[in-house]
Parts: structure tokens; sequence; C-alpha cells
């Protein structure tokens, strides 16, 4: 199943210092849904201030699907000034 | 794989820039030019104190001198916990709105606590003089080491600080700790032929916008609001406003003016909610326009840091581990760019073994705010000074000693991910080739280099293409121009139809005329809102050709579409040609006029990376820095407008000189700026600075139809540390704090 990486601190803010976990879903949507599930606001929080990479590339569009074999890495966004 | 050779007729060409006239000519409507009948005149009452709480306001007085209109204080503001999320998270919506209008607590010198409008300037600030506020004055830390030592004022009373496990049991003024650790740096170090290392310190400095804040705001009968406003972002004042007063977003319409400089600082808000309160209760429209003391007192400044290093090599120069604290002043509220300063720290080379820990410190200074690749200057500072160092220590060209460990495609990144096609490499090897690096210094000059990059960015953008009836074409978007994106849109989509870039002309429009666009930051615009851009072009080449087609009677996909024309190429239509401007003035009869508006959120952005060297000459006697030559070298995608990014790479040039030689934020013991002006707070000026040679390095993005990276932001990286490598040398200590006053480099630096 999909393993999500999270880099510190989103482990330590949300998932009880966890820095990866398995999660069985289809696309980021339902991982972030599911995500949201463990740790409510986590969803309000991504949507606005999270970037997220799928085997080693960022992706902008969260119906970008999952496979059994995916990576995902959860990092905060950086925009810039 | 390297992309396919792509050949341009408008794309890397010169043009005369779209708004230069009206600049040169003063006719340019900057936020201060803004004005309305019946206007009135705001003025805004700030803390004459670091850290104080506010028992009690009296307004009374101010609001009885006539020709006053409205007084606001926290006490007009939604309360935080009623304030909605409008695009922004309630966390920093809450500390925005606690920014431009203090509550319960002042947080720092400059912190608004009550504003005024009035039938003019004067009065408005006569009337501040009778706003009685009843303070007690708190202890306050405007240094980290005052705001974590064990007895330090607290700022907020419910911050515990994210990231540390297990939770905090305490609240604290540390307001973020990240960490990146990888691989065993302790035992690398303890293994290397060479370590170099250091206690390094930056003061905060501010962006050093000419243009200070300015807005109008009107309050709408029907409960509507407008605002006129200089800012990176009409779309992010909407969102803020909305949020910080608790409005709906479609019941604002933010009118974006020109902006006179913002390099991150204008990415938030610190008047318009304030105007438009006022604007709500006077019933009137109202100006606020801040001082360059209130710009500098109650806007953000970059980070200052203390940061502590340890970086080792073998005896070949590889390097083999990293260790790196830093500590980063977020100022009043949470947020100083802790994030992008642990990724970006050693983002440019490959260490095997890395432990980086970085925390944010709030204090009683302004919130600090974005600038140019927030984070990264501070951190590239201490990395690229422990790179000479290591260069000196091993006998090994600094160039070279990067460029052995330098990272290019396919890399990996700081946090596993594979690079795409970034081009350090290549700005080295530029670096090293360029006449610049190997020209004869004169007696007393001294030569020092550095590199540094950022991240970069996409998101979303909306843009729309239109054609009027004669086939001129109108580009609009909502990316307001900070740097030359007027230029570069018109040329993306001049590129695109094939037709003459002097067709084309670009508007900024307000929030009530094109869909969304993230603000313009993180060198963003020229990617991201040019791909908004060229997809319409598209769409609306689709539709003319379709257009074609129709007036042919023939299947649209038998028509092509090259230089700026339909072509037929099947039965009786082959050869036939019908130009935009033909295609133009048939569209009411063909179906319409012809327009495409299109939203995107691209991924694909890539980093970029620069390469500066700085030939100084030190004044033994009196400590006076004088920068005799200066080359920036840079990774730039594919510039569209070569003229417009040889810019960015001079301006960010200058302002990280500025960084490491002049700019700082000075407090006295009262916790009071000492230099809220341009006459003691110095930034270079330009008989200060040689002309900055460019070099442009073209290592095109593949995830761009034109190639483009970003790259306002990478240039003001690599300076803080090349014009300190330089005057180390010189000085014969190693510069390991800024500024690097005369003071300063006689005296204090580290031996």
């Amino acid at each position: 199943m999909p393993r999500i990486q999270l880099m510190r601190p989103l482990g330590e803010v949300w998932f009880a210092g966890a820095e990866q976990l398995e999660i069985d879903t289809a696309n980021l949507f339902t991982l972030v849904a599911a995500l949201d599930a463990r740790a409510p606001g986590f969803a309000a929080e991504a949507e606005l201030h999270y970037a997220f990479a799928v085997d080693g590339r960022v992706v902008a569009d969260w119906a970008t699907p999952l496979t059994p074999a995916s990576e995902v890495l959860i990092l905060p966004r950086i925009s810039g000034g | 794989m390297n992309p396919p050779e792509q050949s341009f007729r408008v794309v890397g060409t010169r043009p005369v820039r779209p708004d230069g006239a009206d600049k040169v000519t003063g006719r340019a409507l900057y936020g201060t030019d803004f004005a309305l009948a019946g206007m009135l005149h705001g003025a805004v009452l700030r803390s004459p104190h670091a850290h104080a709480r506010i028992r009690g306001i009296d307004a009374s007085r101010a609001l009885a001198l006539p020709g006053v209109k409205a007084v606001v204080t926290g006490a007009d503001f939604p309360e935080a916990a009623s304030v909605a999320i409008a695009g922004e998270s309630a966390a920093n919506l809450r500390d925005i709105a606690r920014n431009v209008m203090a509550r319960d607590k002042a947080l720092y010198e400059g912190h608004a606590v009550a504003a005024v409008a009035a039938t003019s300037p004067a009065i408005a600030r006569a009337a501040l003089a009778l706003i009685a506020v009843d303070y007690e004055v708190l202890p306050h830390a405007t240094s980290i080491a005052a705001a974590i030592a064990p007895d330090a004022p607290l700022l907020h009373d419910d911050l515990f600080t994210p990231g540390l496990k297990p939770r905090p049991e305490t609240p604290s003024n540390l307001a973020l700790h990240v960490a990146i650790d990888t691989g065993d740096a302790a035992a690398a170090l303890a293994g290397a032929a060479a370590v170099a290392g250091g206690h390094y310190t930056t003061q905060p400095v501010h962006q050093g916008y000419i243009e200070p804040h300015a807005c109008v705001a009107q309050w709408n009968a029907d409960g509507q609001a407008q605002i006129w406003a200089s800012s990176q972002g009409a779309f992010m004042i909407r969102s803020l406003v909305a949020g910080a007063l608790g409005l709906k977003q479609a019941d604002i319409r933010v009118t974006p003016l020109e902006i006179g400089g913002g390099f991150g600082g204008k990415t938030t808000v610190y008047l318009e909610p304030v105007a438009l309160q006022l604007a709500r209760q006077a019933g009137r429209p109202v100006r606020l326009e801040m001082s360059r003391s209130e710009v500098f007192r109650a806007t953000g400044p970059a980070p200052g840091a203390v940061i502590d290093i340890r970086l080792g090599a073998d005896k070949d120069g590889m390097l083999v581990g990293a260790e790196m604290t830093f500590h980063y002043t977020a100022g009043a509220f949470p947020g100083a760019a802790a994030h992008p300063a642990a990724l970006l720290a050693l983002a440019g080379y490959k260490v095997p073994n890395r432990k980086i820990t970085g925390w944010e410190v709030v204090c009683n200074l302004p919130s600090s705010a974005a600038y140019r690749a927030p984070g990264a200057p501070q951190v590239a500072f201490a990395v690229e000074s422990c790179l000479d160092e290591l260069a000196l220590q091993l006998g090994i060209d600094p160039i070279e000693l990067r460029l052995k460990n330098a990272v290019g495609p396919g890399d990996t990144g700081p946090m596993g991910l594979p690079h795409g096609q970034i081009g350090l490499i290549e700005c080295l090897e530029a670096a090293r080739a360029h006449p610049h690096y190997s020209a004869p210094l004169a007696p007393g000059e001294t030569r020092g280099v550095a590199a540094g990059g950022w991240a970069n960015y996409g998101g979303p953008s909306t843009a729309a293409v239109a054609l009027a009836e004669d086939g001129s074409v109108l580009v609009t978007t909502g990316s307001p121009d900070i740097g030359g994106s007027r230029a570069a849109m018109a040329m993306m989509a001049a590129e695109t139809l094939g037709v003459p870039y002097e067709t084309v002309r670009v508007t900024i429009a307000d929030t009530a005329s094109i869909g969304f666009s993230f603000l313009t930051g993180g060198s963003r615009t020229t990617f991201a809102t040019g791909h908004a851009v060229i997809a319409a072009a598209n769409q609306v080449i689709a539709t003319a050709r379709a257009r074609a087609a129709q007036i042919w009677g023939v299947a649209a996909d038998t028509v092509a579409w090259r230089d700026g024309a339909a072509h037929g190429t099947a039965g009786d239509s082959a050869g036939k040609v019908l130009t935009l401007a033909e295609i133009a003035g048939k569209a009411a009869n063909a179906g319409g006029p012809i327009s495409a508006e299109v939203g995107v959120n691209p991924a694909g952005w890539l980093p970029g990376f620069g390469v500066h060297i700085c030939d100084c000459a030190l004044d033994a006697e009196t400590g006076q820095v004088k920068v005799t030559r200066y080359t920036a070298i840079q990774d730039v995608g594919r510039a569209i407008h070569p003229a417009y990014v040889e810019g960015q790479l001079q301006g960010g040039a200058a302002q990280g000189i500025g960084w490491a030689l002049n700019e700082a934020y000075v407090y006295g013991a009262d916790g009071r700026m000492e230099n809220p002006g341009f006459l003691d707070y110095r930034v270079p000026v330009a008989s200060d600075l040689p002309m900055i040679d460019t070099v442009l390095v073209d290592k095109p993005n593949p995830d761009h139809p034109y190639g483009v990276k970003g790259v306002g932001e990478t240039p003001i990286v690599p300076p803080l540390a090349a014009v300190a490598n330089a005057v180390s040398r010189a000085a014969g200590r190693r510069q390991r704090h800024l500024p690097m006053s005369p003071e300063q480099v006689l005296l204090g630096g580290d031996a």
C-alpha cells in the first residue's frame, strides 16, 4: 500500500511523532481525507500550506492516482517572496 | 534527455517595456497617487512600547475634534474566534488580524493600536495625539538571546512550540522547530580531514521598497467594498481582508495599483482592513498611507539569524558531513521561513551526513515578512563561508571545491526527491570560465565567490486572451507586475499566436474582472501565469482554426496555424490563408467574439541556482569596504525578456550587498528602533556599487512550453557570502557577523 513520509515537524504536529505511515488509498484527495480523519484539521492546513510529492516529483493535481508501490512525501509548501 | 531545440521569433528579444512610458513620465498610478472624490485621510496610532498590555483606549477627545469622522481600535474588529477561513488558515488569519490592529497587547514598537479618519491629514494626525491609551508596560525581548532566555517575557501565552516530541507543557517564544537528520553527521565530522565552522549572525533587514504601503478603501451603501492598493497580490488582499473582517470575498473588489517595489514585503496586509473599517464607520472613502518611519517600524523585515555550523570535507574536498543549528527572529507573530531555510541550506551540495535544526523565535520586533528567497540568504551565508574556509584549508580553488560537490539533474535533493534539470554545475563552470574570475586583482583588492539557490514555485493562476475586432490581442491577468511580467506575458502570447509583440496589450485586472491568481511571489509569475497565458492563447488558436475551417467549409483538423494565420491544407482550401485579423473581423458572423480564459496550477517548476563573484577593496585604516567588481551568473531556464532578467540579477545582488555591508535594524535598550529612515538605515545607492555584470545561463525547463524557470529570488542568496569571503581575505579574519560595518570588519570579526 502507498507509503506516506512526513517531513518533520508534520509528524510531530499531526500524527504523534510518526514519520512514516502506510495508507491504502486511491489518490491524494482520498489520502488527505484519510489523514484528516486521523488528525482533524489536517486537510484544511494541507490545502493551504503543504506540498505533495509522488514518486519523487511534486504534483499539483491531487487527483494523481496512487498505486500500492507509490511513495508520497508531504512537506511544507514553499512559495517565497 | 535533452528537450528538443526550439526557435523563437519573440522570446529572447528585448522589446520596449509596455509600462515604461507611463513610469518615466509620472503618469503611472502608484498606491499614494490614487484619490477619490470626498476621500478622507487616515492616520494610525502606533505603540511607543515594545511590549505592553492595553488596559483601555479613550478616543472621545479625538472623536470630538472637528473634521474627525471615524476612530477605530481593536474593539472594532471581529474577535479572532469568529474569523472565517477564507483562503488562509485560521491561525494565520488570527495573527494577521492582530498585527494590523493590536487587541489586548502591543507586541512591538510601531504596532497599530488605533486609527483615525479625518478631512485632512493634519487633522488626522492631530486627532492621534488626543487618543489616550492606558498601557501597562511589560518587559520586552528584541533579540533571539533575550527571547529564548529562561526568564524571557512571553509574547503569546498560547504558543506551544510546534514540532517537538512530546508537545511542550509550557508556552515559550520558540514558535517552530524543524529538523533534517540524514546519516551520522557527528561521526562524519569526527573523521573529516578538514572542518570549517563557527557562530554566524545576521540582523533583521528590510526589503527597502521605495514606495510606502498605501491604499484607499470605500464601503458602499449596499455592503460591498472596494479597495485600491499597491501590493504583490490583489487577490491576497481580498482574501485577507475578507478573513480579518468576516466578509464575503465577492463583496470586496480590489484594484491593483502600480507597485513601487515589494520584494516579498507586500505579500500581506497592514493598512487595508483598517482603512475599510474606517470607511465603513465614516461612510466615505479613506486613504491610509505609511510614512517611511512607519514602513520600518510596522512592516516586516526579513528575519535576523543566529547560526552555528560545522561543515567537514575529506582530503580531496568531498563534503562528508554538516551540522547546523539556526534561530530566526519571527518578530511579533510566528512565521520566519525556517522550513525553506532548512531545506535550502545545503540544497546545492551532496552532503551524505547532515543534521540541520532550525527554530523560529517570536520577539518584540515587527512581524517578519517574506523577502526575496525567504530564509535562504542567512543560512547560505554560513554554508558558503564555510566552503570558502574549506577551500583555503585544503588548498583547493573555491569554485573547484563547489564543483566537486555540486548537485546536478538526478541527484537527490534535501528531502530525498531527485532534482530535475537544474543548472548549478553549468553556473559554476560559467563562473570559472568568466574573465572576471581570472582577472588580476589590483593591489589591496580581494575576491570572493559564493553560490546559492531558491526553490521557486508554481501555484494557481488565471489568464484571459481576447481578440479585438481588428485582430489585436488583449491579455488579462491577475498577477501584479513587479518585475516586468507585462512584457513577458505579451511576448509569450505573441510567440504562441504568431503575431508581433506590438499587437499585444496586457492588463492587470481587478479581482472582479478575472479569475483567481495566487500573488506575485516565489518567482512564479512568468512560469505559472505564463502557463495560463500560453494555454489561453492556444485556445484562441483552436477557435480561430475552427472559424477558418467554417469559412472554408473544411474540417478543422485540416487547418494549420503558423505565423499568426490559418493555413488551409486540404481540398479547395489548400494554399488559402486567413490572418488572425481577418478571422477576428469575421468573428461576429462566425459564432461570436473570440476569447479564452484559462485557470492553471502547473507543477514542474524548478529551483534556480546562481554563482556570484565579488571583488572588494578594504580600507585598512577606516574599515570601509568598497565593492569594485561584481558578476552574477544564474541558470535562468530561458529568459523571455533578457533585459528584465538581467535586472532581476542586478537588483538581487544590490540588495544582497546591502545586507552584507550596511543594513540592519538597530534597537535601543528601550526596545525602540533607532534607525527608521533611509538616512540611518542605509541601502546601497548607485554610487556605492560598480556595474553589476550578469551572465544568463540557459538550461531550459522541460516542463514549461518556453523553458521558463523562476529568476527573481535566487540572486539575493549568494551575495552575503560572496562579499564576506572577499572581505575575510582582505581583513585576514573570517567575517561571521553582518552587516560588515567598518567597526565590525576591523574589530569585531572572529579570529
